[in-house]
């Protein structure tokens, strides 16, 4: 055999001698530890509902028709709402009707007779069981009995608490 | 010919004898056995006084003082996650980042770093030196911005009266080349 495969051959044997050696040991992972938060809630929603209290038969002292509008900060389950509140009541003429509006609310509050009423702003606090009863007076230009369509918006918003 | 390849052949056994080596007793022998205890290092970390992996906060019990709600989440609400890791039952030292998961969150809740809402969380890298404080404490502040635009008023109508959720991982690995 000749000399130069014999020392290519040795020198192959001791690399594949120390290659063995230098992976065969024991190999140590180190310490890890991972936490999984969950950070988690529920938002709350605004809970305004509205009642329209109409029997036709509400005449006010001035001797206006009105109707009632109740703004409540709870629901039929007596939920009541987490979110402060912040509400006005907006009432418009439908259809061909041609009415003027005005309101007046328990604390005495009223405004002018106008085609397109908005109230004033009112608030309802979070937590706090609470309606508000406005009266909405129709008057028509006509002296006679006539029927009148209108909308009544009530516009609820989260304020501050 | 025969010689040189018997040579060679002489070679090589004594080549593998001497690099692998195979056991040989010689005629007297002794042997010792001993029997030792080594105490393994300590790597309980806790998380909030808790050593479970996963933990739960509720986000109400971290609002901190606002003009909305101080019960609530809502519009206007913001808040101090506070996460204390305690390294004292740690005997390494320890490299540690906080991450977020996959958030699902109104547009306008944001989380932040600093208590003035100014800088957005996204991650966070420390380390725990054995030399250190045992305690490390930190807040993730978040924010649910009042904004009253048509855009902001209907991305936070899709999230009122909904769960929602912040998912946070903390990942601890013991520090190579930590030790004393």
């Amino acid at each position: 055999m000749k000399i130069k495969t014999l020392v290519i051959l040795s020198i192959f044997i001791i690399i594949a001698f120390i290659s063995i050696n230098s992976f065969s040991t024991s190999t140590y992972s180190n310490y890890k530890k991972e936490f999984n938060v969950d950070v988690n809630t529920h938002s709350e929603d605004i809970i305004c509902n509205v009642e329209i209290d109409n029997p036709n038969t509400y005449i006010s002292k001035d001797g206006w028709a009105y109707f009632k509008v109740i703004v409540k900060n709870y629901d039929e389950d007596n939920n009541i709402t987490k979110v402060p509140i912040k509400y006005n009541v907006a009432v418009t003429n439908e259809k061909e009707s041609n009415a003027s509006y005005r309101y007046l609310d328990s604390f005495g509050n009223k405004n002018d007779f106008s085609k397109e009423l908005i109230t004033q702003d009112y608030t309802f606090k979070a937590d706090e069981k609470k309606e508000q009863t406005i009266n909405i007076e129709v008057k028509t230009n006509s002296m006679k009995s006539e029927q009148v369509n209108f909308k009544v918006d009530v516009n609820c918003y989260q304020t501050e608490k | 010919m025969r010689l040189k390849k018997g040579v060679a052949l002489l070679y090589f056994i004594i080549l593998f004898i001497s690099i692998f080596g195979i056991s040989t007793l010689s005629k007297y022998k002794s042997s010792s056995k001993a029997n030792q205890t080594i105490e393994t290092a300590s790597f309980k970390i806790k998380l909030n006084e808790d050593t479970k992996l996963t933990q739960s906060i509720d986000l109400k019990n971290t609002i901190t003082p606002n003009n909305y709600s101080d019960k609530y989440l809502m519009p206007g609400t913001n808040g101090n996650i506070s996460l204390v890791l305690d390294f004292s039952e740690v005997d390494v030292s320890t490299d540690y980042t906080i991450s977020l998961g996959k958030l699902d969150l109104p547009n306008n809740l944001q989380l932040y770093i600093d208590d003035t809402f100014t800088t957005e969380f996204t991650s966070l890298n420390d380390i725990y030196d054995i030399n250190d404080s045992k305690t490390h404490t930190h807040n993730i502040y978040w924010k649910w911005h009042y904004k009253t635009d048509e855009e902001s008023n209907k991305d936070d109508n899709n999230f009122m009266n909904k769960d929602l959720s912040i998912p946070i991982i903390i990942k601890a690995n013991q520090k190579i080349g930590g030790g004393n």
